[in-house]
């Protein structure tokens, strides 16, 4: 998980709920979106592993065709 | 009325104009940015919206700021004028050090540490400063998150469309709407912290009871003033937000305004005073983050940030000399 964005939003998840308890009347809204903050980390640090595993096959490929 | 209180009120009027001046630039930020409107066309566009906001939003917004910052008792002409002196100075001062932060919570730190200066931290509740402080943080985070999840959604259901120039045009003409949706909410929030002043002013010198509603001429003279000063809006800020923190295509700027909106729509209907630069900020960074990390300039948004965090205690400081001084001339 090596992309910002993935930590960015764990960060923002925790924020959200770190001021839940101020407001326990709007617990529906700090859920709803501390939710959607971790899916999109969790979004992108599966996009990012995705496009890593991608690239070592293509590397491992062309070190096949060239040895 | 006494002549301290008309005092007030116009003080009051003129910090809303001072409002629509430092904040409503954020209004018309994105439309300028994207090249949809020119400056001119894109301010009277927001001042209209902003005017007209009064037609939609009802007055939460400043019965939460007339009656749950500090207790009714403790609201006197003075600390009202000192709150007001406090906020007024702290804006002029970021506006003059180009920072885009909040009028809103200028004006509440700026009633809070008026009032604790005379009568000491029991007079704030609790209860009231903690929404707002908790909506610090979440009005941002909430825009951030719709305005990530709009452009994702846009850039979903557009992926086959080849033609971008008319994807492009047709956005532009969706920023319009989007713009005077903005515009409305920040109109139907931010007005109506000046008429929660005004409310507090008319219920501490006797003219109106502790239960009262907000009078319909303190609803237009508010509305008037924001939107004169949208008007005569500032070009420093607008530069911060429009230009400096990312670049936007025009579908941006529709997810951005759209989120901000949906985000200070709720906040006015549920009566809480919330900063529309903060909640902006919020959705152009979802925007921008929904590229990638560094498409979005952090030092900006660090800066914002910092502006942030002191503006309350900051204006708190400042109204609480004030009150001091107004006491002492008293």
């Amino acid at each position: 998980m090596n992309d910002r964005r993935a930590y960015f939003f764990l960060a923002a998840a925790l924020a959200v709920l770190a001021v839940q308890g101020l407001v326990p009347q709007y617990r529906w809204l700090t859920l709803s979106v501390a939710v959607l903050y971790l899916v999109f980390a969790l979004a992108f640090a599966t996009a990012n592993l995705s496009a890593r595993r991608a690239s070592i096959k293509k590397r491992q490929s062309l070190d096949r065709s060239t040895s | 009325m006494e002549i301290g209180a008309i005092i007030v009120i116009l003080v009051a009027l003129a910090f809303d104009f001072t409002n629509g001046f430092h904040d409503a630039a954020n209004s018309i930020a994105t439309v300028v940015s994207t090249r949809v409107l020119s400056p001119r066309y894109a301010v009277i566009w927001a001042a209209f919206f902003n005017f007209v906001a009064f037609l939609i939003f009802s007055t939460h917004v400043a019965n939460t700021i007339a009656k749950d910052v500090v207790v009714q008792e403790a609201l006197t002409v003075g600390v009202i004028f000192a709150g007001l002196l406090g906020a007024i100075a702290w804006n002029l001062l970021t506006f003059w050090l180009g920072l885009p932060t909040s009028s809103s919570h200028a004006l509440v730190g700026g009633m809070a540490g008026a009032a604790v200066v005379r009568g000491g931290f029991d007079v704030l509740i609790s209860e009231g400063l903690a929404t707002i402080g908790a909506f610090i943080v979440l009005s941002p985070l909430v825009g951030l998150a719709i305005g990530l999840l709009l452009t994702l959604i846009i850039q979903w259901v557009f992926h086959r469309e080849k033609n971008l120039q008319r994807l492009n045009k047709g956005f532009r003409r969706g920023q319009l709407v989007s713009a005077a949706a903005f515009s409305l909410g920040h109109g139907g929030n931010d007005a109506q912290k000046t008429m929660g002043i005004i409310l507090a002013v008319l219920i501490a010198v006797g003219s109106l009871p502790a239960d009262a509603e907000v009078p319909l001429w303190v609803v237009l003279s508010a509305h008037t003033a924001i939107a004169l000063g949208t008007l005569f809006g500032g070009w420093r800020i607008v530069k911060t937000m429009g230009f400096k923190l990312t670049k936007l295509q025009p579908s941006g700027g529709v997810a951005a305004e759209s989120a901000a909106a949906a985000t200070l729509f709720f906040a006015s209907a549920q009566g809480i005073p919330v900063s529309t630069t903060h909640t902006i900020t919020g959705a152009i960074v979802g925007v921008g983050a929904s590229r990638r990390m560094s498409a979005v300039r952090w030092r900006v948004a660090g800066r914002v940030l910092w502006a942030w965090i002191f503006t309350i205690p900051g204006a708190a400081i400042v109204a609480g000399i004030f009150s001091l001084i107004v006491e002492a001339l008293a």
